[in-house]
């Protein structure tokens, strides 16, 4: 089911929870809301699912104005962070819930409710109560029970925020093989980057309520729209040096300088934010006016690779280096950039320039 | 059949039967003669008409609808558990001739004659009562307070061995009615020549388990690093007791206390065992014994009833959440 | 510079000097209990002595005189000369109570006692009796004197043996001087005794040991110190009193001053069976206080659901409803009940006003013995509202919002949710709350006390159990009685609980 979210805005009092949010969400895709606490993400989860009434704005299910309909009208299934199963029932008696609600016969509640505990992996263990499960075990049960009712659109508000580290991985991938295989619109919520990066077709990031860019991966990495995209992806976070435009190029405050191709275009600003990723550099044998001189404060390894800690412009940043180029501290190197992950945005604004 | 169709049959079927009750409700009155009935009739037409319109409304009315009638049913309880402390002070207020209405008068003439609380007070000692309900009510909550500090103290941060085990059964002790207790208590307090002292009153309630329970839960509660530490800079139990753990546990302390003053002040049976002379009783056994002083004159009564439930009804104002958030967790413990 | 005490430096001054205080104070408390306690035994020793020469004099006077006078007068003689013998005996009966108590004080033997009384008893008869008669007469008193002699001395002692102590214990009236050191002498001696040999015990860990072991010791006394007021209390006003009420059931025709019958079931007995012919107010109060707990309690709660449920949202005047459904449990019963009874009043209550205006008649709630229940049940109900509001209303609290969204978002209607989700989620609330409630419902006392004027109902057919057991120890002073009567409801609380207990276990699993 298409899923479409025009302008919506949630404000309560004086505090503007979302603001203008746009967004279309395509059928069949697992799209993850992410973002820092406070950014919105469970406010437009919750205006979704009607929980919580819309200051402005629209919703529609494929083509559907639901703005105004109560939840149980809108065809969803819900996920909470605490699961919400019923302790008195059991977990047959949690699935099949939903269904006696639409009063469908017994037999027939049973036999979907038996086909959604296959799927979820659950199926020996339907007399249990949840007091009796793990922490996964119960949120198979939770999505099961949401999914039951052949629901057009599923809610998971940070569904493996309870579970451990271990538990979270398994849960993921459970949670995207689950997806694949009803095909059912799944929107996800979390603060987790590497949740979301590894099991969403696309990934919704919001900031201060409002929309920071709704991308796949690859283009939110190799191609954010603003500061705040750019520095909230990537491990470890892209560095960050300060400087100004002029002249063409990126002057740095104590002076350095350096070209690269598009910088003419820009105009001279006060200041700007030259931002790298940590993979994007290359070692060079001698300076160049599109290289930076960088000295070397420290190196260490990590893992595979060797990442060395460097000073350029009054500023340290972190760089992958091979160790074949044996650095050591208080070398002078000459880096040159990729053409990927190098970006130029505006200081204040967050706006990418480059 | 869908919900809101079926909401709407209901709907116009109420309505139906509204209008109908309503129209028969004058038509009863030459049959039955009853007026009650009348009435009802009248009401339970209005009210069924109302609730059919109200149904086949929108979701919105009838969400505002819900709220209206919650409302209404809260406010009706409330005046049903209201009405006796009303008509208690309403009725103090009114003379003995006023008294003697029927149907009885719903408001005092004069709001403001004080006359019953001057009688009142003038044919038993109330001023007395007071007193000694004040005194034995501050002497019961101190002494208690400190000896439920200490044992719960003991019982949470120091070791001493069977510490469990004498706690589980204290525990099972607290089961046992006071009403099977007083026989003896009364005999020991006879025996000592204490009774009909406000002695009497106050010391066989020096230690109570329950109230340790729940000091002692609370205690527990408190991390044992904090008295680990205070140990290692030298601090003894006694300082530690009442510097750190009595200040931290204080809201817990005020809701024994409370609970306590309350227990104390409204005590009847054991007052009414041990107390003899009318210099020493309390104010609800002097109430009591005021009833055959007061004979036929209820206003006297009413009067005194609303001076000795007044301070309580203050302290219930004041510490209104402390004493309900009490009452809930020690009656959460079973 | 001075070394900074250590903690243990402290520890090890502070460990020996408890010790030493320990050991001062519980030898001084053994000392002072024991010797309290032989002073009341010696006391009571003093008084039995006196009691006896009491006894002694006055049995000897008393059988004296009768036996004479049977002897000079027996049965069927001439009531002329039975009035002469009686005259001439009570003339000297005076006197001759002096002389015995004079001999008494001598220490002279009961046989010279008894002789002498005899003596002047017959000597007065003789006296007033007619010339005529009086030497056979004399003859007779002279044959029968040493049967009459030996007759008095047995009764003196038997008498005398009846005083010991442990009657006169019994026996002393409240006001005597010293009266609890005489009266609990045995008590205090045991305590005594065991503080002192606790004293002594610790004393010799004191010489046997080093400062270490002493310090030790003393840390381990501590919690004592904190334990020692609380335990006081429970010891004797909790346990002292259970262990002694449970053998007081069995002490027949225990009486306040202490003396008893026997042992047996015979409290029992009353309480249970009756003395035929006569009614058996404790089954009267059991019958009531059962039906009294099985209506309130359950009208309570369903109303306290209901209202609980009203009350669990975010209301407007939400202080306002707080305090108006919470007073009743602050204030005295007492005085509501005064409330109640003025409400209830026959000719001027404000519940037959209501009644008339809708043309019914008025009721006699109060007089008439069929309203008591109802009148005593309504009030009940009254009353244990507020608190079972409370809890219910934390136990709704407690039940997380999250399962009314999902509830709501499956599209289940309010209808279902309070019956599949909320009740469900109550229903240990509402189990305790039975419990709590049936509990204190059994043991109803002051409502009645208030209601109807110091009775129990307006022809004595309103018992409760805890009024009967008032009944028998303040009215009859009956505490073995009591004690029974006590026990038993204990039992019935106890046995109405554990079987509440089981039906809300297998409810739960159903």
């Amino acid at each position: 089911m298409q899923v479409v979210m025009r302008g919506l805005t949630r404000h309560f009092g004086a505090t503007r929870a979302v603001e203008d949010f746009s967004v279309t969400l395509g059928d069949g895709e697992l799209v993850c809301l992410l973002g820092p606490s406070g950014c919105g993400k469970s406010t437009v989860l919750n205006m979704l699912a009607g929980i919580v009434p819309v200051s402005a704005g629209s919703i529609l299910f494929d083509g559907e104005d639901v703005t105004g309909l109560p939840p149980e009208q809108r065809g969803i299934g819900l996920v909470f962070q605490n699961y919400a199963l019923y302790p008195h029932m059991t977990v047959m008696g949690n699935i099949t819930f939903p269904l006696e609600i639409q009063k469908l016969p017994r037999e027939e509640r049973e036999e979907r409710a038996r086909a959604m505990a296959e799927l979820v992996h659950m199926q020996g263990l339907l007399s249990r109560k949840p007091r009796e499960l793990s922490g996964g075990q119960q949120q198979r049960v939770a999505i099961a029970r949401a999914l039951v009712k052949k629901p057009r659109l599923l809610l998971l508000d940070e569904p493996l925020s309870n579970l451990d580290a271990r538990l979270r991985l398994e849960m993921r991938e459970e949670i995207r093989r689950i997806q694949q295989e009803t095909r059912v619109t799944t929107i996800f919520v979390t603060h987790d980057q590497e949740e979301a990066m590894s099991i969403s077709d696309r990934i919704v990031l919001m900031k201060d309520g409002h929309l920071q860019q709704h991308d796949r991966l690859q283009e939110l990495y190799n191609d954010p729209s603003n500061q705040f995209v750019a520095d909230f992806l990537g491990n470890p976070p892209i560095n960050n040096i300060p400087g100004k435009i002029k002249g063409g190029r990126f002057v740095t405050v104590d002076g350095s300088a350096v070209r690269l191709p598009g910088m003419e275009k820009l105009k001279e600003s006060a200041a700007v934010n030259l931002s790298v990723r940590a993979e994007s550099f290359l070692v060079e044998d001698g300076p160049d006016e599109d290289r930076l001189t960088c000295r070397v404060d420290s190196v260490y390894q990590t893992g595979k690779e060797e990442m060395a800690v460097l000073h350029y412009g009054g500023h340290g940043f972190r760089a992958y280096i091979s160790s074949d180029y044996g650095l050591k501290k208080g070398d002078t190197v000459h880096l040159g950039l990729r053409g990927r992950g190098v970006f130029v945005f505006d200081l204040q604004t967050g706006e990418r320039w480059l | 059949m869908t919900d809101s169709a079926a909401r709407r049959r209901v709907g116009l079927t109420l309505q139906l039967l509204g209008w109908a009750l309503m129209l028969f409700s004058p038509a009863s009155l030459p049959l039955t003669g009853n007026r009650l009935l009348a009435l009802v009739f009248l009401v339970s037409g209005a009210g069924s008409l109302a609730l059919g319109l109200v149904l086949n409304h929108g979701y919105r009315v009838r969400a505002v609808t819900a709220r209206i009638i919650r409302y209404a049913l809260l406010t009706l309880g409330m005046l049903a558990m209201m009405f006796p402390f009303y008509w208690m002070i309403s009725s103090a207020f009114k003379t003995s001739p006023e008294m003697n209405l029927f149907p009885p008068s719903m408001a005092p003439r004069n709001w403001l004659n004080f006359d019953n609380f001057v009688i009142a007070f003038e044919k038993a000692p109330f001023a007395r009562y007071f007193l000694n309900s004040i005194l034995v009510m501050l002497g019961s909550v101190g002494v208690t307070a400190l000896t439920t500090i200490l044992a719960a103290f003991a019982f949470s941060r120091l070791e001493f061995p069977g510490r469990e085990v004498i706690f589980s059964l204290l525990l099972s002790m607290m089961m046992v009615p006071f009403e099977m207790l007083v026989i003896t208590n009364y005999q020991t307090i006879v025996k000592v020549t204490l009774n009909d002292s406000l002695y009497a009153l106050v010391l066989p309630f020096i230690s109570s388990i329950f109230y340790t329970y729940i000091l002692r839960n609370f205690f527990q509660s408190i991390p044992s690093g904090l008295y680990w530490s205070a140990r290692v800079d030298g601090c003894t139990n006694w300082r530690y007791l009442w510097k750190v753990m009595v200040p931290i546990a204080r809201p817990s302390l005020v809701t024994i206390i409370l609970l306590n003053a309350l227990a104390s002040w409204n005590s009847f049976m054991w007052p009414l065992l041990v107390i003899k002379s009318d210099l020493n009783r309390t104010l609800p056994f002097g109430l009591y014994t005021f009833t055959t002083e007061a004979g036929a004159n209820n206003e006297l009564l009413m009067a005194a009833s609303s001076v000795v439930v007044l301070p309580m009804i203050i302290l219930f104002l004041i510490a209104r959440k402390q004493i309900i958030r009490g009452v809930a967790r020690g009656g959460i413990k079973g | 510079m001075r070394p900074a005490v250590t903690q243990t430096h402290r520890r090890r001054i502070a460990g020996p000097r408890r010790l030493a205080v320990h050991i001062v104070l519980f030898g001084l408390l053994g000392l002072l209990l024991l010797f309290g306690g032989i002073r009341g035994r010696m006391m009571l020793e003093d008084r039995t002595l006196g009691m006896r020469g009491t006894v002694r004099a006055d049995v000897i006077l008393e059988a004296g005189t009768a036996l004479v006078r049977d002897a000079l007068a027996p049965e069927g003689t001439d009531p002329y000369l039975l009035r002469q013998v009686s005259n001439g005996l009570s003339s000297k009966k005076r006197t001759l109570r002096d002389s015995i108590a004079a001999l008494i004080a001598a220490g002279e033997t009961d046989e010279t006692i008894a002789a002498r009384a005899a003596d002047t008893l017959s000597e007065g008869a003789l006296a007033r009796v007619e010339e005529a008669q009086r030497p056979g007469l004399s003859a007779l008193m002279d044959s029968r004197r040493a049967d009459i002699i030996t007759a008095l001395v047995q009764k003196a002692l038997e008498a005398e043996g009846a005083v010991s102590p442990a009657a006169v214990r019994l026996a002393l009236p409240v006001t005597e001087p010293y009266y609890p050191l005489m009266y609990y002498y045995a008590a205090l001696l045991a305590l005594g005794a065991f503080f002192s040999l606790f004293a002594l015990a610790l004393l010799l860990v004191y010489l046997k040991s080093d400062t270490e072991k002493r310090a030790r010791v003393g840390q381990r006394l501590e919690p004592m110190d904190y334990l020692l007021p609380f335990f006081a209390g429970v010891l004797l006003f909790t346990l002292y009193p259970i262990v002694r009420v449970v053998i007081m059931s069995f002490q027949e025709r225990y009486r306040l001053e202490g003396s008893f019958a026997g042992w047996g079931l015979g409290n029992y007995e009353y309480v249970l069976a009756g003395i035929p012919g006569t009614t058996n107010y404790f089954l009267q109060g059991l019958g009531n206080t059962f039906l009294y707990v099985l209506w309130t309690v359950p009208i309570s709660t369903a109303l306290a659901i209901i209202i609980a449920t009203l009350l669990n949202q975010k209301l407007r005047f939400s202080a306002l409803f707080q305090t108006t459904y919470f007073l009743p449990m602050v204030t005295s019963v007492t005085a509501v009940g005064l409330v109640w009874r003025w409400i209830f009043n026959k000719n001027f209550g404000v519940l037959n006003a209501v009644l008339s205006f809708f043309g019914a008649n008025p009721v006699d709630w109060l007089q008439k013995a069929g309203n008591s229940l109802t009148v005593l049940t309504v009030f009940g109900i009254w009353s244990s509202l507020p608190f079972t509001i409370i809890l219910l209303l934390s136990g709704l609290q407690n039940i997380d919002e999250t399962y009314y969204t999902v509830a709501r978002v499956d599209g289940a209607r309010s209808l279902r949710i309070f019956r599949r989700i909320t009740v469900p989620l109550l229903a240990p609330t509402i189990g305790l709350v039975l419990i709590i409630n049936s509990i204190s419902a059994f043991k109803v006392f002051t409502e009645v006390k208030v209601l109807f004027n110091g009775y129990p109902g307006p022809v004595k057919n309103l018992y409760t159990v805890v009024y009967f057991i008032y009944d028998m120890m303040y009215e009859n002073r009956e505490l073995g009685r009591a004690a029974a009567a006590a026990i038993v409801l204990f039992l019935f609380i106890f046995l109405f609980t554990m079987l509440q207990r089981w039906i809300q276990r297998r409810w739960k699993y159903d």
